[in-house]
């Protein structure tokens, strides 16, 4: 079977725009959060956001618009990265694109302004988010017919994308895939659903330090925004262009629960079988894992949930984990995709993202090494990435030092 | 790239099917493009289980496959909202008896739901949400999962409710296939899947494995094309 190798990265999120500035932000924990002020959410709990900055000074004509720049943006850097060029994939029938989002970019607000003040929860105002996402499908791989994918799993489909990339190349279905997740997720109907299911931060006072993922004090997560797309393609295509591979996406898993809306299962059962999926998939086993970039919400729920997870699959062998939603607030249908780039900048700087703003971890959550305060410089040749979806979508992938 | 269709389903498009089965879900609801949803997948899916215990021990793949004409539904819940004096009064009202698990992510939660709550062993699902042509990528993952062992069974379902409150039209139904490794017809036609605006690739490929016959396969074939210039 071809091995999957990862070529190319890009990215923009609340820290700034390119990989670069985005993995600094992440080495030095410096958050991209801010008061929110794209949009207008009345009196609602959460205040605060992690928003992309203006780039020339320039806004956007729709979030459409907003959406479209910050995937191009990160496809552009992806494949300059990898040395290659669009229009030659677009007419190259082994190329391949696929995409996550959310869906959250269309025009669903005046159904959150219509419930302002009202008893409307946010169960109810779910909805009406699926607001027809073609347009943009189409103006972002269109021109990749039916060679482009559109995913959409939830809080998971930046990392089922890459699956999704890694399948296409290990199956022979592909030699080159960009894949990654886009989102402009900071909606006021975003904000107001999430906020009336609990599950946004209520930390407005100190922007900067609300998302705190671990923290005994953590109160929800942080809506960010932005994009990251790789480039996938076999090790064969690879070392034919002559490019050095940055990573192997060597194993990848999933496993659904459908227990709760918004929680993780009991005790992380599900959420361990994501991972020890991904690890057999990759022939790999618990010493292979140097660090594990965890979903890491800022949840109460989740992050103890998927500590129990983790728990599960690795016991006291359990390796150093942080989260980079403590810079980067939760990209949603992009965070799994955002993180599998932190991820490979992390074996390829052997050098371990801190959790920002972690000052105290939650007793209940009883890994051993939660990374916190400043980067560590270690050697670092496998790591193991999750990212889970409301409803159960649970996704895993391990990536490897070639 | 080859497997085969071991079973197939189809629920509207044309034919008449009962809308009030309510055993399927505890939570159907009663709108028209809402319920009709739920009904179509559940039904579909359901269907291309099988009986009882027929996917014990085997690694499932779901993918499903986002419809615009379901996406539109949210164009017509605007419309229906606009001319109504209290539209948080008739959204709620809209909403009423709706599960919210089915609310988030559609098809997927749809299918997912079902898998859990028919304990089937899901190691890959996802949704398509590309929507000229997303029941060819469910198709196509299917295919390719098969080919690499990820999965023992994959099922590739589209379903499209709409496209108005108020009329039926020929175009709302669910439809899907079984897709599986090994068939008995290794030496008989084969479909070529080929993508095409949807939900027409999953519609032939019913039709035509329903020519073959229940209990029988289709073998069919995900075409891998060869490098540019190389």
């Amino acid at each position: 079977m071809p091995k999957a190798v990862i070529t190319g990265l890009g990215a923009v999120c609340s820290a700034g725009w390119g990989m670069d500035d985005c993995w600094e932000a992440a080495v030095q924990g410096r958050s991209g959060t801010g008061r929110l002020d794209m949009v207008e959410v009345g009196d609602e709990d959460c205040q605060v956001a992690a928003q992309v900055p203006a780039r020339d000074g320039n806004g956007y004509e729709s979030s459409v618009f907003r959406l479209l720049d910050f995937y191009r943006f990160a496809e552009a850097e992806a494949l300059e990265h990898a040395g290659l060029d669009r229009n030659a994939l677009v007419s190259n029938q082994r190329a391949r694109v696929v995409v996550a989002s959310h869906g959250f970019a269309w025009k669903s607000d005046e159904f959150a302004a219509a419930s302002r003040g009202e008893k409307v929860d946010g169960h109810d105002l779910s909805l009406h988010f699926r607001q027809p996402v073609e347009s943009a499908h189409q103006l972002i791989g269109g021109d990749f017919g039916d060679r482009y994918s559109g995913v959409g799993t939830a809080c998971s489909a930046g990392l089922v994308a890459l699956l999704e990339a890694g399948e296409m190349v290990r199956s022979g279905l592909a030699d080159i895939v960009i894949a990654g997740g886009v989102e402009t997720a900071i909606k006021e109907a975003m904000v107001t659903m999430y906020s009336r299911l609990g599950a946004l931060t209520t930390l407005n006072d100190t922007p900067e330090t609300a998302s705190r993922p671990f923290d005994v004090t953590r109160a929800g997560f942080v809506g960010g925004e932005g994009a990251a797309m790789l480039v996938i393609e076999s090790e064969k295509s690879a070392e034919a262009r002559g490019v050095t591979p940055l990573a192997e996406l060597a194993g990848y898993g999933t496993a659904v629960s459908t227990a709760h809306i918004t929680a993780g299962s009991v005790g992380g059962e599900i959420q361990a079988l994501s991972m020890q999926r991904a690890l057999d998939n990759a022939g790999a086993g618990i010493a292979d894992v140097d660090y594990i970039n965890m979903h890491g919400t800022s949840t109460p729920d989740n992050d103890l949930s998927e500590s129990e997870g983790v728990l599960r699959v690795f016991g006291d062998a359990a390796p150093p984990v942080s989260s980079t939603k403590g810079v980067t607030g939760h990209l949603l249908g992009a965070a799994g995709a955002i993180e599998a780039a932190f991820s490979v900048m992390a074996i390829r700087t052997d050098t371990l993202p801190p959790t920002a703003n972690l000052n105290e971890v939650d007793p209940r959550c009883k890994l051993g090494d939660y990374i916190s305060g400043s980067a560590r410089h270690t050697p670092c040749s496998g790591v193991l990435s999750n990212s889970f979806g409301l409803a159960g979508s649970n996704a895993s992938v391990f990536l490897r030092q070639l | 790239m080859r497997a085969f269709v071991d079973a197939s389903a189809k629920i509207g498009f044309g034919d008449p099917y009962e809308l009030n089965r309510r055993e399927l879900v505890p939570f159907r609801h009663d709108r028209r493009c809402i319920g009709d949803f739920e009904f179509l997948t559940l039904a579909c899916f359901k269907e291309l289980l099988g009986a009882e215990g027929q996917m014990e021990g085997r690694r499932c793949g779901l993918y499903f496959a986002g419809a615009k004409d379901t996406m539109r539904l949210d164009a017509e819940l605007h419309e229906y909202l606009a001319d109504k004096p209290d539209r948080v009064a008739a959204l709620t009202q809209f909403s009423e008896e709706l599960n919210p698990l089915v609310a988030l992510e559609w098809l997927t939660n749809i299918g997912l739901y079902l898998a859990v709550k028919e304990g089937i062993d899901c190691w890959r699902h996802t949704q398509y949400i590309n929507h000229s042509h997303s029941d060819h990528s469910a198709v196509a993952a299917a295919v390719r999962d098969l080919s690499i062992g990820a999965v023992d069974v994959g099922f590739a379902v589209v379903a499209i409710a709409g496209p108005r409150f108020d009329e039926v039209p020929e175009k709302v139904g669910a439809v899907g296939v079984r897709i599986v490794a090994q068939g008995d017809n290794e030496a008989g036609d084969v479909f070529e899947v080929v993508s095409r605006p949807q939900p027409e690739l999953l519609l032939e490929m019913q039709s035509a494995h329903s020519v073959v016959g229940h209990g029988s396969a289709l073998a069919i074939e995900l075409p891998v094309n060869e490098p540019v210039g190389s």
